[in-house]
Formats: structure tokens, C-alpha cells, sequence
């Protein structure tokens, strides 16, 4: 299966991701190659398989609804771009 | 052992840590052969002269001299940890309060996190002491350490008669390199698809990826979710059952740690092995491996025979397709677990006239080819139209993979295999060529995606004098016979020592 | 049941090229009552400082990994019950994956294959007292988005993660509804059982409750319209307008010619219209996957049991009560059961006492003054039992209508207790008809010139009977005062 130049473009604006012309070409023939080889799973008789996310056996564990976090706005700000004492900001959003 | 050490120290307090591992650091420190303090000191020499070797991104020596101060006063208190004042290198992925903490990217350069990862955090309180963080492969993706913005990690093995630099294998190269060259006793690592035990095996030493849900995954930065887990790297196979019994752990802050009870692994290496058994599969006979690993298997083979191990040909038959399979299923979870990185909240942040731009700048410039690559890969496959031709079918022949193993483990304790299918390769020579690149898993990925625990143990010198891993592989949360099993490779193999400091700058 | 598709639709927008009938399909956020968030253990209450309810897992640092609330999950069983909705007791948690400042993971913790709760029903009564049945497709979990702040500077979108993560049920009806009056009601209807359950407290100014609108229009009897989508409309007002603008402008481009592009739209309050949002088809790809942080959800039949134990008794089942119990009529009983705090306090009230009379006293003199107040009932200043010994002294005679009202203000100031203000101020109501003959007999003196008036024109006497109860201070009984009066003029 091979990659069209269209959706590397379309992947890589929904990965937020620029990428230059001269990247797209080499990305064609990489990312190209590499579906071809992942193809080989299409020799793979999966029928009535149930797919497995996680090797774990066991299901989910609950915890009790107490508020025992959060009041962390100092280490969470701390490594923020932007420099304000309360929130994270970007460029203006218009909706 | 004790005299030498005693002359040393009365010569110039210098220890000799090329000799040392992490079991007799531990009862040297007991005895008083040494201090914490000194052997930290000693520590910190051999790592300013080995910059060449580039395994430290970032080094937290004062910090490492008064926490020493602080564990030697403890143990002549007597209310020492069970690995008190023993120094040791962190992959630079594991979250460190306090610490710069980069997964060697440029899109986390100056962060520090004002947390503690768990398995640290177990670390720490047995009384371990942080070196520094080590080098890796960007974001924990690739086999070769290449790829950190650091630079290249240099093996310190070489072949016989070259100069020629090697990779020390990833991405737990940095990891693998400073324990390999004596610059830290232990080193914590993580693998998802092979990055612990396939640098072992290029480096020498002992590399273990635990069960999936053995160590806590908090304050990792992950990669994919569903395949990472933490593991040490040692000199020996005893070292590493310490290190996991200080690592391991159930941790109520990860929906995926498994409830289990974390036993005196070091106890298991004393164990018979008379009539147990090994299975050796099929289908990996078949593989392209080089003429030295193959027969370093066959040998590894006739050790267990002799002592008494039934070897038995096992089928794995959905096994080759392992490697296609993760290459489906981690770029798919990695494309989504580094989303956060987006220059909005941490990390680097490239501006740009609108949130858009800011957003793919910042990710251009920040990640490295192969994460973007992977990143790409992973968005593909889980995308409207390709969701059930890729990443659903993988992740139901990754069920077939993983009753393959449950079968074979019906009639066989352990599956022994070589790590990987060639020993270390030059640095640059596999850059350019992904799938080559990928190859280098091809042993180790069927593990991850089984979520089995696995171990690679230096069997081996090749013809060139580059060490050769052997693997051994055994059912879900069964690390006892890895040890089990594991000390019969080292009791059984020549001697692998590293001939020279060739590196160091006095 | 059908796709309700018919030729005799219960709604029809009328225009020159024939009819017109809308349909309409609602997804609600409903935001879970619980105390901390539905992975992390932040507090998931309203307000704050920016940024205080927020933990290392909200704001997606590096390594942060989720667990989840146990409550909010009994919260969306216990919801699913409510809507006689089938529970799914195995699920799994998908992300959603799309890049927004509000969004710290780059993706939502949601459920998409297997949600919680499955197929359900919700009976509303239309106004002409006929009932519908809209059925819900859907509930699942899922995490809510911080809030971005446009207006703090002109270059830039300020972030605050304080709603990052809070645990939403996400309830989605099928195309059942076919006029905003209906979506309305649907609505009111929603909050009232989310309410009773107390597992959303339904407030829609806080956010709590938000509905996205999925608006189609066709020819009666034709197949479903091409749909818009309105987004976040809080509040149930909002949703009326919105529906009404948006099925006229669906009609208006269809019948200029024009087809309806599926698109997302906003509802803007100040013109009250919609508005094309800026978004792609592209980026709604989502990516939905499970997570692998994850695992999947498996509720025992205990579990599920012990929460059945916990329903409270429902509105409609509560309506049906209250008719059948205390004999009242249907639209007594609709407001009492708009919220079960109202049938409570009605049913503390009626205890032994007339029903109709402290359903009245409720909903008019109760209820106007908590609203003159602002108060909720929970608030009031007349406790129950007060105001059913209120009643009490009315049907023993002791007060009039008039003076009950009067000590009911009293009671409103003080939150005494009827007969002490009536003891205190010594307001009984004089119902002796030697005492009323006295004040009729000054009245009539001291009026004589009006006497003859008020035989000719009888509406006077109600001058006379005024004047009385003014002279006795407004205690004399008024029937009693009125027939002295006629008796006395010669009526």
C-alpha cells in the first residue's frame, strides 16, 4: 500500500506536525514501505479473534471518591511557556 | 577481594569500581570496606572521564555527595535500607523531582518535574542514590540510541583490533553503556518493544523487562501504554533480582499495576534445575541470525542439557508476525500519549501567528525524524477508514501471539532464545534504513506484546569479541525462574570481561 | 418501536410550498454530582481559584496516568436506572483524539463501543396532557474540558483546567423529538429525574447541564434531513430559540433551492441565531481507540443491586402516587413533583390535612414568596409543619383566609410558629356573631346615607363588609360579616 502525498498532509494536520515539501517525499517512500511490510498481517486468518489491548487479566480498579489532590497551580505552572501566575496561555482562539 | 580493597583505600581512597556490582557494593558498605561518600566520589571520577562514552544528559553529583553523607550516617546508625547508599544511573524518561527530566527530546529540554516516578520513588527509599539521568533514544523509540537529542551514546565495547564507535543498543543505550562501562552498579531502564534486554545483550550485561504490570508506569513518560515497563540493568543476574525486588511494586496511582505480591527474588538463585524444562521454538530456528549468535545458542542449549533440563522444540507459530504487529500497536498508542506535547503547558514552545501554527512548529522542531515518523504512522493507522485493516487486525493476531505462548507454557518452564539477531552495529550504519532498524527487535518484540516477563544474560563473545545475549523467557509474573534458570548462563559462559578503558580521559 | 416517521406528525412548520416537520435529536453533558473528578482526585465542584482543582493528571504532565472515581460510576448506573435503561456491565474506556488548549492530553477519556448504559426511555407529558416516549440511544462517561477565556486579553485565549477532567454522563437521544417545545420539555423532564437521582444537580448557569442539538427538517412521511448540529446550549430557553431559528433556516435554504451541508454550528445569544463553526470535515476524525491505560469495566450484579436499593422513588411514579393517594388533579401534581423537594415538604403539610388547600398555599402563597426572596425551599423560612399548622388554624376556624395571610407574612419574617403570632398578636379571627353585630350595627350607623345606595346597588355590600373587617382589624370572620351585612341593610 503505498502513501499519497495527499495523506501525509492530512496526517500530519491531525498530528500537528509541519512538514516541508522535501520532508514529504522521503516521508512517501518510508512510511510507504512500512505499510507494506505491516501488510503481511493480512496472511493472518484473525476470524472470531477478539483483539487484546492488555495482558492483564483483571479488570479495572476503583477508587473512592475522596478529594485527596489537586491545590498544585505552582508545579503546574512552573514549567509553562507563557509566564502567568494562573493560567496557560496561547495565541487567541476564535471560535 | 577484601584485601585489595583495603590496600586501595589505603593508597589513595579510590575504588576501583570497574570490580564492583550492585550485591558486593551492598555488603562491602555493610562491612565498612567503604563508604557511600567514597564510593560516590569514585563514581563521579570514572563519569567526568567518560564524556566520550556521552551516557549522562544530565548529572546531579552534589545532590548524590549529601544524600551519601546522609546513607552513610544511617548505615552506622544501623537503620540502613536494604540498598543503602548505593549509587545508580536513571534513564533520563523516568520523572525526578526536582531534576531536568528530557526523554533526551528537545520538546522537554528544560523541563523539571516537581514529582517523583514510583519506581524512583521504591529506589529512593530502599537508599539508593541518583547519579544522574542517562541518554536514551528519543522518547524511548528506536534500538541504537541514536536518535537522542544528545547525540549518539557510544558503546564501550569494541571489536578486536577496530577503533571503529558501535551503539550500545536502545533505546536504553545510555542505560546500558554507563552499567557496561562501570558507571553506575545499576541502571534503571524501560522496554517496550526490546529496549532493555536488547542493549544488554550489545553491551554485556543483564538486562530484565519484568511482567507487564510489575513495576508502576507512573511518572514514566510513556510511549505505548500498553507495551512499556520499567526494568533494571546489572553486571549479574543476582543484581538484577535486587534491583527488581526494589523496583517492583503494586501502586494504586496506575490502572495497570497488577496486585501482586513482590517476593525476595535473590532467594531463587540458588535453585536445581534438574528436571525442569526448555522450550526452544521452531520458527526463531528459521530466523536470520549470524553464524556466532547461532551457535552461541546451540551452546547455551548443551549447558542446560547437562544440568539436568529437558529441552523441548516448541511452535510459535503467529510469532513472526510480532514484529509487524508492534509497528502497528506502538506508533498507534505513542501517537496519542505524546499529543500533550504541545508546547501549551511544558516543554518547549516554538510561537506562531495562531494556535495552529504554534501547535506544528513547536512539534516540527521538537521531535526528532523517527518520533515524527512514528507519530505519523500511529495517527494512519487509527484513522476513519484504516482503524480495522490495521490497528484492530494487530491487535487480534497480538492475541494469537500471546496463546501461543500460554500454550507452549503448558509444557515447558522457560523459553530460551538469543536476544538479538546480530551483535553491536556502527554508529550511522543503520540510521538511514527504518526496517533495518526495526529488524533488530525481531527476538525481543514478542515478549512485549505477550506482556511476558524476559531476560537477556551476556553467553558470549563473537568473533569479534562483541558480547552476545542469550534470552530467556517465562509466563506472566514468573521472574523467579529467570533468575532460576539465568545463573546457570553465567556459571556456563567464558569469561566476558571489557578489554580496555579505551574511552576514559584521565 | 418505529422511526416515528409518519405521515400525521405531531408538529408541522407550515409554509407556501407545503409542510414542513422538524426532528430533533439531543445529546446532553450532564455533569456528575461527586466530590472529586471522574481519574484524578482534584475536586470536581464548581468555581475556584483558576487552577486550584487541578492535579498533575488534569494537566496531562508527563508520566500522569488515570484512575477511576468509583462513585461516578455508581452515578451514570444509577442514572441509566432512571431512565429504565439496560446497563451494560461490561464497558471500555476509548480516547477521543483531537487538539484543543482546553484539552491538556490531546485526547478525552470517552466511551465509544461499549458504553455504560445502553437503550432507555423518558415519558413526557406534552401540554395538551398527552404523553410521548423519546428514547435514549445511549449513556456513557466521559471527562469534561477545561474553560478557555477569550475576553482577559485581545492577542490571547487564557486556559483554566478546573473543569479538566470532571466526570460528565453523556445521554443521547434518538430523533425522537419534533418541536423545540417538546425538546423543552424534554429537557425539564431530564433534569427533574437527574435531580431526584441527585446524581446531576442540573444547574444550568453553572454548566452542569448542557445540550448539543441535532436539527433536521423533511417533508412528512420523506426520509431524515441532512442534520446540523448546535453545540452547547445552556440553558432550556436557549434551546427553544435555537430549534425555532435553526428548522426556519434549514427550511428557508431548502426552499431557495439550496441543500443543507452537515455542518457544526454555535447558538449566539445576543442575535439568536446560528452560526457555522470553523471546523473541517478532516478534523472530526477522532481516532477512537481503547485505552490502554486502561482496562475495561466490569460491574458485578451486586454491584448493580445495591444501587437499584438506592433509587428514590421517580417522578412518574411519584405523580402517579400523589393523584391516586391525595386525590389530586394532574396539574396539582406536576407541580409538586417538578422537584421531589416540593413533594416532600407537600406530603409533610397534607399529613391529616387537605390536600387541596396545602397544595394551594404551596404552589401560590409558598412559592411566590421563595421566589420574592430567592430562597429554595430547602431555604424557607416556614417550615413545613409550620405551614400545616398554618392550615390547621384556617380549618378550625381560628383565622380567616385573609388573616392566614397575614400571619403567613409574619411567619416569613419571624420562622415563628402560627399560633404563637396568632397568640402573640392576638390575631384570631372573630367569628362570634355578637361581636361581628356589634362592628356591622357602627358601620351601618356611621354610614347611614350609603344604606339606601346599597340596596340599589347590591355590589356595595361589599363596601359595608370591607369597612367592617377594616374596623375588627381584619379579624372578623368575612362570610360571617357579609351575611350580618345583607341581613342588617334588608338584603
Amino acid at each position: 500500500m503505498t502513501i499519497s502525498k495527499d495523506r501525509i498532509l492530512k496526517i500530519a494536520n491531525l498530528s500537528k506536525i509541519s512538514i516541508s515539501e522535501d520532508q514529504i517525499e522521503k516521508l512517501e517512500v518510508e512510511i510507504s514501505s512500512i505499510l507494506n511490510w505491516v501488510e503481511t498481517l493480512n496472511e493472518v486468518d484473525t476470524e472470531n479473534i477478539e483483539p487484546m489491548s492488555n495482558s492483564l487479566t483483571n479488570f479495572l480498579q476503583m477508587r473512592e471518591d475522596i478529594v485527596n489532590d489537586g491545590e498544585k497551580r505552582s508545579d503546574i505552572l512552573s514549567n509553562s511557556p507563557a509566564e502567568d501566575e494562573s493560567f496557560f496561555v496561547v495565541p487567541k482562539v476564535i471560535e | 577481594m577484601k584485601v585489595s580493597l583495603w590496600f586501595q583505600k589505603l593508597l589513595n581512597k579510590m575504588i576501583d569500581v570497574r570490580v564492583l556490582d550492585l550485591s558486593s557494593i551492598r555488603d562491602s558498605l555493610k562491612k565498612g570496606d567503604f563508604t557511600s561518600k567514597e564510593l560516590v566520589k569514585s563514581y563521579i571520577e570514572r563519569i567526568e572521564g567518560s564524556s566520550k562514552l556521552n551516557t549522562y544528559n544530565t548529572t546531579t553529583f552534589e545532590q548524590a555527595l549529601d544524600r551519601a553523607e546522609i546513607s552513610d550516617g544511617k548505615i552506622k546508625k544501623n537503620e540502613a535500607g536494604p540498598l543503602e547508599g548505593i549509587p545508580i544511573g536513571i534513564k533520563d524518561l523516568f520523572c525526578t523531582q526536582g531534576v531536568k527530566t528530557t526523554a533526551s527530546s528537545k520538546i522537554l529540554e528544560n523541563f523539571i518535574p516537581s514529582y517523583e516516578s514510583t519506581v524512583t520513588e521504591n529506589l529512593f527509599k530502599s537508599g539508593m542514590i541518583m547519579l544522574g539521568k542517562l541518554s536514551n533514544d528519543e522518547f524511548a523509540m528506536g534500538s541504537s540510541n541514536e536518535t537522542s537529542a544528545n547525540g549518539a551514546v557510544v558503546n564501550p565495547w569494541r571489536s578486536r583490533n577496530s577503533e571503529k564507535e558501535l551503539v550500545p543498543g536502545g533505546s536504553s543505550g545510555g542505560s546500558s553503556a554507563a552499567v557496561a562501562a562501570s558507571l553506575c552498579p545499576l541502571a534503571t531502564a524501560t522496554d517496550t518493544g526490546g529496549s532493555i534486554r536488547q542493549p544488554a545483550a550489545f553491551t554485556g550485561t543483564v538486562g530484565l523487562k519484568p511482567t507487564y504490570g510489575r513495576c508502576s508506569r507512573w511518572g514514566i513518560v510513556a510511549f505505548a501504554s500498553s507495551l512499556d515497563q520499567a526494568g533494571p540493568i546489572t553486571k549479574t543476574v543476582r543484581d538484577s533480582a535486587l534491583a527488581l525486588q526494589a523496583m517492583a511494586g503494586y501502586d494504586n496511582k496506575d490502572s495497570t499495576s497488577a496486585n501482586i505480591e513482590v517476593e525476595n527474588f535473590e532467594n531463587y538463585m540458588n535453585s536445581n534445575l534438574n528436571g525442569m524444562s526448555i522450550g526452544i521454538p521452531k520458527e526463531f530456528e528459521e530466523l536470520d541470525l549470524s553464524l556466532d549468535i547461532r551457535q552461541n545458542w546451540e551452546e547455551a542449549i548443551q549447558w542446560y542439557k547437562e544440568a539436568g533440563v529437558n529441552i523441548k522444540s516448541i511452535n510459535l507459530p503467529h510469532c513472526k508476525y510480532a514484529l509487524p504487529a508492534y509497528y502497528i500497536i506502538a506508533p498507534a498508542e505513542a501517537s496519542s500519549n505524546l499529543a500533550r506535547y504541545d508546547g501549551v503547558k511544558y516543554g518547549k514552545r516554538v510561537p506562531g501567528e495562531d494556535l495552529d501554527s504554534l501547535y506544528k512548529r513547536t512539534r516540527a522542531e521538537g521531535f526528532g525524524d523517527e518520533v515524527k515518523r512514528r507519530i505519523l504512522m500511529g495517527t494512519y493507522v487509527l484513522s476513519a477508514g484504516y482503524y480495522d485493516a490495521y490497528y484492530l487486525k494487530a491487535q487480534k493476531v497480538r492475541r494469537l501471539i500471546h496463546e501461543d505462548f500460554l500454550e507452549a507454557f503448558k509444557t515447558v518452564d522457560a523459553i530460551l532464545t538469543p536476544t538479538t539477531p546480530t551483535t553491536a552495529f556502527g554508529i550511522g550504519e543503520n540510521i538511514s534504513d527504518p526496517l533495518k532498524m526495526y529488524s533488530n527487535d525481531i527476538l525481543t518484540v514478542p515478549v512485549n506484546l505477550a506482556g511476558l516477563p524476559a531476560i537477556s544474560i551476556p553467553s558470549g563473545l563473537d568473533s569479534s569479541g562483541l558480547p552476545m545475549g542469550i534470552q530467556l523467557i517465562t509466563n506472566h509474573f514468573d521472574e523467579k525462574s529467570l533468575f532460576k534458570f539465568g545463573r546457570l548462563i553465567e556459571e556456563s559462559r567464558v569469561n566476558i570481561e571489557m578489554p580496555t578503558d579505551w574511552w576514559i580521559k584521565k | 418501536m418505529s422511526e416515528n416517521n409518519n405521515r400525521n406528525p405531531r408538529f408541522i412548520i407550515e409554509s407556501p410550498t407545503g409542510d414542513w416537520e422538524v426532528v430533533i435529536g439531543l445529546e446532553i453533558h450532564a455533569q456528575i454530582t461527586s466530590n472529586s473528578k471522574l481519574f484524578s482526585g482534584s475536586s470536581a465542584s464548581y468555581g475556584g481559584e483558576p487552577m486550584s482543582h487541578v492535579s498533575l493528571v488534569d494537566a496531562a504532565m508527563p508520566g500522569m496516568l488515570p484512575v477511576i472515581n468509583k462513585q461516578c460510576v455508581r452515578q451514570a448506573v444509577k442514572t441509566g436506572l432512571g431512565l429504565k435503561a439496560e446497563i451494560n456491565k461490561y464497558s471500555v474506556f476509548d480516547r477521543k483524539n483531537y487538539f484543543y488548549p482546553d484539552l491538556p492530553q490531546g485526547y478525552q477519556i470517552s466511551q465509544f463501543k461499549h458504553p455504560i448504559v445502553g437503550e432507555g426511555i423518558v415519558k413526557v407529558t406534552l401540554k395538551d396532557g398527552s404523553d410521548i416516549f423519546v428514547r435514549i440511544e445511549r449513556l456513557h462517561l466521559e471527562q469534561d474540558a477545561g474553560k478557555s477565556f477569550h475576553d482577559i486579553d485581545p492577542q490571547s485565549t487564557y486556559i483554566d483546567l478546573n473543569r479538566s477532567g470532571v466526570a460528565l454522563m453523556e445521554i443521547v437521544t434518538k430523533p425522537d423529538l419534533r418541536s423545540a417545545e417538546e425538546a423543552k420539555l424534554f429537557v425539564t423532564k431530564l433534569r427533574t429525574i437527574l435531580r431526584y437521582l441527585e446524581t446531576c444537580d442540573g444547574n444550568m448557569e453553572e454548566g452542569s447541564l448542557r445540550a448539543d442539538i441535532n436539527v433536521s427538517v423533511r417533508r412528512p412521511g420523506d426520509e431524515l434531513g441532512t442534520r446540523c448540529e448546535i453545540k452547547n446550549v445552556n440553558s432550556i430557553k436557549f434551546i427553544g430559540m435555537a430549534i425555532d431559528y435553526e428548522s426556519k433556516r434549514q427550511i428557508d435554504e431548502i426552499e431557495s433551492g439550496n441543500e443543507i451541508s452537515q455542518e457544526t454550528r454555535l447558538f449566539d445569544i445576543s442575535t439568536g441565531k446560528t452560526r457555522s463553526m470553523r471546523s473541517k470535515e478532516e478534523a472530526h476524525d477522532y481516532r477512537y481507540f481503547p485505552d490502554p491505560d486502561l482496562l475495561p469495566l466490569n460491574l458485578s450484579q451486586d454491584f448493580i443491586d445495591e444501587i437499584v436499593k438506592e433509587l428514590p422513588e421517580l417522578p412518574d411514579d411519584k405523580k402517579d402516587r400523589l393523584m391516586e393517594q391525595y386525590k389530586l388533579n394532574s396539574y396539582d401534581a406536576d407541580i409538586l413533583v417538578s422537584d421531589k423537594k416540593y413533594a416532600k415538604y407537600f406530603e409533610v403539610v397534607a399529613k391529616g390535612r387537605d390536600p387541596k388547600l396545602s397544595v394551594n398555599w404551596i404552589s401560590g402563597e409558598l412559592f411566590s414568596a421563595l421566589n420574592r426572596l430567592s430562597l429554595d425551599i430547602d431555604q424557607s423560612p416556614i417550615t413545613a409543619d409550620n405551614l400545616g399548622e398554618l392550615i390547621d388554624l384556617i380549618t378550625d376556624g381560628t383565622l380567616s383566609g385573609r388573616l392566614a395571610k397575614d400571619v403567613f407574612e409574619i411567619m416569613l419574617e419571624t420562622q415563628k410558629s402560627a399560633k404563637l403570632i396568632v397568640n402573640e398578636q392576638g390575631m384570631s379571627q372573630i367569628t362570634d356573631e355578637s361581636s361581628i353585630e356589634k362592628l356591622v350595627d357602627k358601620i351601618i350607623d356611621e354610614n347611614s346615607d350609603k344604606v339606601a345606595q346599597a340596596k340599589e346597588k347590591p355590589k356595595m355590600v361589599g363596601w359595608f363588609v370591607g369597612q367592617v373587617i377594616k374596623e375588627s382589624q381584619g379579624k372578623a370572620n368575612p362570610s360571617k360579616v357579609n351575611e350580618l351585612v345583607l341581613k342588617k341593610i334588608g338584603l
